[in-house]
């Protein structure tokens, strides 16, 4: 059960159209890490050009969403499906919203790289690209996770949510002593802070797209649970 | 340990754990049970408990020994010459099996309702009463509050109450079907089986069976064999998947429907090839 | 050619072909239904009266007077030879005129030649007797005596109707009264012969037995004496008549059936006439060693045969049905009880006849008559053939019939019943008595219509076991037990056979032969559908169940 195929259904067209519906998630997943990666780029290279481009497409993933949310009712009102296919249904319903609202994040991301910035700023968004360069790997990690839909994959990005975890505070800290130390700064910090934070995000939904994964994979839920239980119960078992 | 048991799974919070039931709540136990058409062995090793008031589906596919299983809790094998049977199948802890039982005696304990409606060509009322006949009522007024109660209890009361001492034939199939189950639960058994009871139905008149068997199920043990899961999954409380003659998975119906723990079960109820 | 393979293609030659076989069927039935009814029907029609003048070669003149039965045409040459004159013509007709007056003729029934008829006529006073001996007379009424004295014709009427009613009284009385004498005499000389064989026979017992019987002579006198004033009374009037010969008959008016000038009647007349025909062919006894007179005792014995043939057959082939489809195994012992069974039904029914005589009639009734009638012995009670030996042969007859339509009645019934009824607690037997019989009474029913069907004709076996020719009572009166099956009795298909074959003037009897048979077909109908109408009640009733 832990390989992952929607094939071998007596109905072909079941087949297909789960098919289908993971393809568009995929597609979907690989546009919200293009935007997640351009507005970085924006944000690092302060290009505008770019930020612009991060805010034009955000439609295209809205409207994606909308599309495969559409799709899984549609299998879920003719094909009643069970066990693991309704697990799978559950998990593309809601991975899309997260990616959605990873793409959301995106957008106010590169937002910031709207904004003019002043050369003591540079230095500050400089700190949030290491943060950055950890995130999009995370999201990268968690869509081949998803893609493959491969549990020690999901199970170890999911753990790896600390390491973010670690980074922003190190990051807020740093970003609370420039704060500290000159007051003028706070306005053209705070812009960052909200990066930081967006990114932050970013990271939790995916440790949620994990926790869908798992639960596909294993029927189990994870959602709100000790990680050393979930390390207790799964890793035994690996 | 992480808890990841049904019971806090599943939103449902009296699921039982039907492998470890305590003996108050089990209607019948079924033990080693073999039963062999001739040579051909139609069930294997059959063990398992059905609780008390709860409603259990025996699922899986044609020829699986579902329905087998089914008619030798009321002893309806007994009309196949060729079959044997080894194993017990024990109600109030007595074997049905046993050397001294009343076949018609258990038969008015384990009711059972078949396939396709199959009302005598007498009047509904001559149909509710034909089980408390057999048992020499004959006293008027009790055969008639038998047959109100029954006719309720089947939510047939208020559509035939003008007529039922009109023939059963012309009530539709849903209405047939019923009438049926009324005529079972007239005689109040205490168990009741039901073959695939909504086969022959049209979706409308299968709502209503199962409607009536959420009912049902408040006073007896429901035992229902369906080849269609999603009604198995909507009206059931434990499912037993059966395949070839084995019982492959038994459990909570809410836990075998979204995590099976056997892959056959899996690919039965997702529509895999096995 | 095309158009052919088309043609046959289509089915049409099928249709026309199974529609030509139909065809065929219908006109077979309904022709000879036509024939038996207007042959049998013409019989009670009153038909003209003629008057023949003859001249004969030798040029002596004679009177035919008669009816005309039959017209035949034939070769002139045939009768040229006897010196008739044909005149040159190819063919003569002739004619068959039943003349009756047996008294004067031998023959009722003689041939005229066309060309020796001078003269023919229907006198409107030519008059038909129907009498109780010698068949009818043919003639005119002379005069009519009341008493010795000559009054005038138009009393004729009056008096005939007090002669029916005296002979109503007296056959009255013959049959019931002094026929319950004569019974319970016998029954008092059984009751006696009994006692001695069983030495019981005590003085008080005979004296007992004496009285009685003395009571009932008493009786008999009695009656004995109201009978013979009864009979003096009918002898009161006569006619004298004048037959074709110009001889003079004195016929006492209690020898007289009926008299009717059938020349002059109208078509209401006729008609009326037609209707109390039947009528006295169905309600009368028979007469003239049956070749006159009614048919009762012979409706009465086929029908009661046949109820109570039916009444033997049905449980015994019910029975045996549901033994072989419900309880027996399906092993070689049952097929070849199945096979036996199929085979029963292409027996020829005249050695169910011989068995019926050499079992039931030697062997039963012999025994019962030894075990349970020895006073009577050496005359048989039971230990001859008898109308219950009749019934019980055509039931072992008829039951494959039974019992193949019931077992496929009982196969026919959706194992689904039986199921539901099983799974309500219910033994097999209660399965069987509540739910699978009253499902299965339209097969049955259709069984016994078959049987009945059968059982109806069946003539040959009834010859040895119980069927004669003159049945002195019927199996039915007002004596106690009221049925008594071991009598002999009637039969219509014995009926027809004995007068169409066996009687002294065949030709005379064929209008009857006819008559006999449509009543018997009618019976046969009628019987049929009061079994259909039965049937198709209970299938109205199970209607919905066979699809």
């Amino acid at each position: 059960m832990d390989t992952f195929d929607t094939g071998r259904h007596i109905s072909g067209r079941f087949n297909a159209e789960l098919d289908t519906v993971r393809n568009h998630v995929m597609q979907m997943g690989g546009l919200v890490e293009q935007q997640l990666k351009d507005a970085l780029a924006s944000v690092s290279e302060n290009n505008e050009e770019l930020a612009r481009k991060v805010l034009s497409s955000d439609y295209k993933i809205n409207k994606m969403e909308v599309d495969i949310d559409e799709e899984c009712t549609r299998i879920i009102a003719k094909r009643q499906p069970a066990a693991s296919d309704l697990r799978l249904v559950m998990a593309i319903i809601k991975t899309i919203a997260d990616l959605e609202r990873i793409a959301d994040e995106a957008e106010k991301i590169s937002k910031v790289a709207l904004e003019q910035f002043t050369a003591k700023q540079k230095d500050f968004l400089l700190n949030l690209d290491s943060l950055g360069r950890l995130v999009l790997s995370t999201l990268q990690a968690t869509l081949d996770a998803f893609t493959r839909m491969d549990f020690d994959a999901a199970l170890k990005v999911h753990q790896s949510d600390n390491r973010i975890d670690r980074e922003y505070e190190a990051l807020m800290r740093q970003l609370m002593t420039y704060m500290m130390e000159d007051p003028r700064s706070i306005p053209s910090i705070m812009s960052v802070i909200w990066s930081a934070r967006a990114l932050e995000r970013i990271g939790d939904r995916c440790q949620n797209i994990c926790e869908y994964v798992i639960y596909f994979v294993k029927g189990k839920v994870i959602r709100h649970i000790s990680e050393e239980d979930v390390a207790r119960d799964f890793l035994g078992e690996i | 340990m992480i808890n990841v048991k049904p019971e806090t799974t599943a939103s449902n919070n009296k699921v039982l754990d039907i492998h470890n039931l305590p003996d108050d709540q089990v209607a019948l136990e079924i033990k080693d049970l073999n039963l062999f058409y001739g040579d051909k062995q139609a069930l294997q090793n059959i063990s398992m408990k059905i609780p008390k008031g709860q409603v259990t589906a025996f699922i899986g596919p044609s020829g699986c020994g579902k329905s087998t299983l089914l008619r030798s809790i009321n002893r309806m094998n007994d009309l196949v010459d060729i079959c044997k049977i080894t194993g017990e199948i024990n109600l109030h802890g007595e074997n049905i099996y046993g050397k001294h039982v009343d076949v018609a005696q258990l038969r008015r304990k384990v009711g059972m309702v078949f396939q396709r409606p199959n009302p005598f060509p007498k009047s509904i009322y001559e149909n509710v009463v034909y089980g408390l006949r057999l048992i020499g009522i004959k006293n008027r007024r009790t055969l008639d509050e038998a047959c109100e109660k029954a006719l309720r209890a089947a939510a047939l009361w208020d559509e035939v109450k003008d007529r039922i001492h009109d023939s059963a034939l012309g009530l539709s199939g849903g209405q047939q079907q019923r009438l049926v189950i009324a005529r079972a639960i007239a005689i109040e058994p205490e168990v009741l089986l039901l073959d695939e009871p909504t086969s022959a139905l049209d979706p409308i008149s299968t709502l209503v069976i199962e409607e009536l068997i959420t009912e049902l199920k408040q006073k007896y043990t429901v035992v229902i064999v369906t080849h269609n899961m999603q009604q198995a999954a909507r009206v059931s409380d434990q499912t037993a998947f059966m395949y070839m003659g084995d019982l492959i998975e038994y459990s909570d119906t809410n836990t075998l429907f979204t995590t099976p723990a056997k892959k056959k079960t899996e690919d039965y109820i997702t529509g895999r090839y096995g | 050619m095309n158009n052919l393979n088309k043609w046959f293609k289509s089915g049409s030659p099928w249709v026309w072909l199974s529609a030509g076989g139909v065809t065929l069927s219908l006109i077979s039935v309904v022709g000879l239904l036509l024939l038996i009814a207007s042959n049998g029907l013409s019989y009670f029609w009153p038909s003209q009266l003629h008057q023949f003048e003859m001249v004969d070669v030798d040029g002596k003149h004679s009177t035919v007077i008669g009816e005309i039965y039959d017209v035949e045409t034939i070769p002139a040459e045939q009768v040229i030879h006897t010196g008739i004159d044909v005149k040159g013509a190819e063919f003569v007709e002739r004619y068959l005129i039943k003349t009756g007056n047996r008294e004067l003729v031998n023959l009722d029934f003689r041939w005229i030649v066309a060309p020796l008829i001078q003269q023919q006529t229907q006198p409107q006073d030519l008059v038909v007797i129907e009498r109780r001996t010698n068949g009818n007379f043919y003639g005119f009424i002379e005069q009519v005596f009341m008493d010795g004295k000559a009054v005038e014709l138009s009393k004729l009427d009056n008096f005939m109707a007090r002669v029916d009613n005296l002979q109503d009284e007296i056959f009255e009385l013959q049959k019931t009264d002094i026929g319950a004498i004569n019974y319970e005499l016998e029954r008092i000389r059984l009751k006696t012969r009994k006692a001695e064989i069983n030495g019981e026979l005590t003085p008080e017992l005979i004296a007992s037995f004496d009285a009685q019987t003395q009571q009932l002579k008493d009786e008999y006198l009695a009656l004995e004496t109201n009978l013979n004033k009864l009979r003096e009374e009918v002898q009161r009037d006569k006619i004298i008549v004048r037959a074709m010969g110009g001889e003079k008959i004195e016929i006492n008016l209690e020898q007289v059936i009926h008299v009717s000038f059938n020349n002059k009647l109208n078509i209401i007349e006729k008609t009326t006439m037609f209707f109390s025909q039947i009528g006295n062919f169905i309600f009368a006894e028979p007469r003239e060693a049956n070749t006159e007179g009614g048919v009762f005792p012979a409706i009465f014995g086929t029908v009661l045969m046949v109820l109570l043939m039916t009444v033997i057959v049905a449980p015994m082939g019910v029975v045996a049905a549901i033994y072989l489809h419900e309880y027996a195994g399906n092993n070689a012992f049952t097929k070849l009880l199945r096979i036996a069974v199929i085979n029963l039904a292409g027996v020829p029914s005249i050695v169910y006849g011989v068995f019926g005589l050499g079992f039931f009639v030697y062997m039963v009734g012999g025994s019962l008559d030894q075990i349970f009638y020895p006073e009577s012995l050496p005359s048989p009670t039971f230990g001859s053939p008898g109308v219950l030996w009749s019934a019980l042969t055509l039931a072992i007859l008829t039951l494959p019939v039974v019992i193949v339509s019931t077992e496929e009645g009982l196969a026919r019934i959706p194992a689904s019943m039986r199921h539901g009824s099983l799974a309500l607690g219910a033994t097999k037997a209660e399965t069987l008595w509540r739910i699978i019989l009253p499902i299965a009474s339209p097969a049955i029913m259709t069984g016994i219509i078959l049987a009945i069907a059968r059982a109806a004709g069946e003539v040959a076996p009834l010859m040895l076991v119980g069927v004669v020719k003159m049945a002195p009572t019927l199996p039915l009166d007002g004596n106690f037990p009221f049925l008594h099956l071991e009598r002999k009795f009637m039969h219509l298909g014995f009926h027809i056979y004995d007068v169409g074959f066996q009687s002294p003037n065949v030709e005379a009897a064929r209008p009857l032969v006819y008559a006999t048979a449509l009543l018997l077909v009618t019976i046969i109908v009628a019987l049929n559908m009061t079994a259909v109408s039965i049937r198709n009640r209970l299938r109205e009733k199970y209607r919905s169940l066979e699809h």
